[in-house]
């Protein structure tokens, strides 16, 4: 159990880099994607207990069974929904810069930016 | 007989709006927005948007008129422990009426809000995005769940996303990526906050933490975690240096979008941290948090040369203050003193980018100004029109402190608690932070109202086809509506202080 919680720590580590010192907007967006799966794991892990079994009641189970917590897992629903949001409405964003710059490299764009003065207007 | 029976029916249903008075503010604008998403016409949502407003304004005046200070709400009738419960007391109150007061006013200015919603292909959705946008920070307000809050949190984020990209300019779509991305790292943060809590606590319920926050003060998970939500808030408050992810958007987005966003966001989040805050106090956290966001904020504000650079700095000084003022406020049991002082500073900054907002938006519509972004040398058409000249001097003397302001009243009742505690060092410093926003504030000044005459400034001016003595601020009758009364709340704010 140990090992799992340090690999969730690595991914988190990891796809925090990605986001702060890639210099791709797509790129920075996955490990945004990567960061929060590494969240949802690490609450999905804790809600388990040793040797316990799936929260769903059946006529087999006996009462001293242990139940792994579905509160973690439930609370990751509303999580996993809202970072697909995000998630979305990035890539719509992605989409834009991409039809305006013509690039998602972040030097290229902020150097284009810098190049036109800072001002410029959407095509009608 | 049939007057009795109205006002039996008026007293029954004040009654019961007061019973789901937690949850009312919120279902409220998110059924307004459902209905202008159903409806999809421009001037239905723009009307259910202020309808909203209203009815959640008088709501948070019937609360003020009962005799309760406290209502909790449990949703469902389960139990707060295990539960997602609401509660309204009288400083949340105090909050959800000034946001509804700032939505008014920003919806009031009619043309630019319709103007920038002529940037959508579909203009109700901009109405739609607002309302739900307001219903998210009322829901962190209002509520006593610590995942719950989260769910607000990343509701009124994905609005904010949205609305920070609705602008004429393309830059403002870098805004937004970079709000999305970095603002979305800070949810991240407060999520895995939220989690080490659950781990070692088993409750997200705020009223259930604190009736046992002598057991969680000594647990180091649960602080772990807590310092994991902090993190996650100062980098979306706009906390230096975490907070360079605000001000990209505050740079490019357009700045009607940015004065909504600054004066609301803000508060609420600092609202969200000093009920944080109240469960684990960690000693010298924000207040060393704040020093440094004001040491380095006030760095790149006098090394910069852009006008939107230098006030999204002056707004982080601002911040940094603020920080300082929760932990000062929360640990002497003050919070009541808090809210006033967030609630002044958010008065400050919309009134502040409600002139810049007025101005850019003025000098967008000149085709000499067009094809070129808003400088310091600008500030001079300031004075085209008396009433944004005064209200621009108000101001300015309000976010430096000096008498007889709201910003005054604020930094005196701080530095009154810091006294009281014997805490000098502090003092000196937030004194000294307040020398250095005086010098920021004064630059201002200067280029707009004392230095019209300046041979330098003429020799600036012709150099960047500045005419001066021509006016081209033409105020329309709602922005003027919205900054005189956004000087009589100032004046009344201060004289009710």
């Amino acid at each position: 159990m140990k090992y799992y919680y340090l690999i969730i720590l690595l991914i988190f580590c990891l796809s925090s880099g990605i986001i702060f010192f890639s210099n791709n907007y797509f790129k920075k967006l996955i490990g945004l994607s990567i960061l929060q799966s590494s969240v949802v794991m690490f609450y999905v892990g804790f809600g388990k207990f040793k040797n316990s079994i799936t929260p769903i009641i059946t006529s087999s189970i006996s009462e001293s069974e242990i139940y792994t917590s579905p509160i973690p897992s439930v609370l990751m629903l509303t999580a996993i929904v809202v970072g697909f949001a995000c998630f979305c409405v990035g890539l719509s964003m992605l989409m834009r810069i991409s039809s305006v710059f013509k690039t998602l490299d972040v030097k290229k764009i902020d150097e284009y930016i810098k190049k036109h003065e800072l001002f410029l207007e959407y095509d009608k | 007989m049939i007057s009795n029976v109205i006002s039996n029916l008026t007293g029954n249903l004040i009654i019961k709006s007061i019973e789901h008075l937690p949850v009312l503010h919120i279902v409220i604008p998110v059924l307004a927005g459902l209905f202008s998403l159903i409806f999809g016409n421009k001037s239905l949502s723009y009307y259910l948007t202020i309808f909203a407003c209203i009815l959640n304004l008088v709501l948070s005046l019937l609360f003020f008129d009962t005799p309760e200070n406290t209502l909790f709400y449990q949703i469902g009738n389960f139990d707060y422990k295990i539960g997602i419960e609401h509660l309204a007391n009288i400083n949340s109150e105090k909050i959800v009426m000034y946001l509804s007061v700032l939505m008014l006013m920003f919806l009031s200015r009619k043309k630019s809000i319709y103007r920038l919603s002529e940037n959508l292909k579909s203009p109700h959705l901009f109405y739609f995005l607002l309302i739900i946008n307001y219903a998210g920070l009322l829901g962190i307000v209002l509520t006593n769940d610590i995942f719950n809050t989260y769910v607000f949190i990343e509701i009124t984020s994905l609005t904010s996303y949205a609305l920070s990209v609705i602008s004429k300019k393309q830059n403002s779509i870098i805004g937004g990526i970079n709000y999305l991305i970095y603002g979305s790292f800070a949810a991240t943060l407060i999520l895995f906050g939220i989690g080490i809590l659950l781990f070692s606590c088993h409750s997200l319920s705020i009223r259930f933490l604190i009736e046992n926050v002598e057991i969680f003060n000594q647990n180091l998970p649960a602080t772990i975690g807590i310092i994991f939500i902090f993190l996650g808030f100062i980098m979306k408050i706009g906390v230096m240096p975490l907070g360079f992810v605000v001000g990209r958007v505050y740079r490019f987005s357009s700045s009607a979008i940015v004065q909504y966003l600054l004066s609301t966001g803000f508060l609420v989040n600092f609202f969200a941290l000093s009920k944080f805050y109240n469960l684990i106090k960690i000693p010298y956290f924000f207040s060393s948090i704040g020093v440094l966001s004001m040491l380095i904020s006030s760095y790149f504000g006098i090394k910069s040369k852009n006008l939107r650079g230098y006030l999204t700095y002056l707004i982080f000084v601002s911040n940094g203050m603020s920080l300082v003022a929760l932990e000062i406020f929360c640990v002497n049991g003050l919070s009541h003193l808090f809210v006033y002082y967030i609630i002044f500073d958010g008065i400050n900054k919309f009134g502040l980018f409600l002139i810049f907002s007025i101005l850019e938006e003025n000098l967008e519509r000149n085709p000499e100004y067009k094809k070129r972004e808003i400088e310091f040398w600008d500030l001079i058409h300031i004075n085209d029109n008396k009433l944004v000249l005064i209200a621009f001097l108000l101001i300015c003397i309000s976010i430096i402190g000096l008498p007889i302001t709201i910003g005054f009243v604020a930094k005196l009742s701080l530095y009154n608690v810091l006294v009281v505690n014997n805490n000098y060092f502090l003092l000196g410093v937030l004194l000294a932070a307040n020398l250095a926003s005086m010098v920021y504030i004064f630059k201002l000044i200067n280029y707009s109202y004392l230095s019209i005459g300046d041979s330098n400034n003429k020799k600036d001016n012709e150099k960047n086809n500045v005419k001066v003595g021509k006016s081209i601020i033409e105020i329309d009758y709602n922005s003027m509506f919205v900054l005189g009364f956004t000087i009589l709340i100032m004046i009344i704010t201060c004289f009710y202080a």
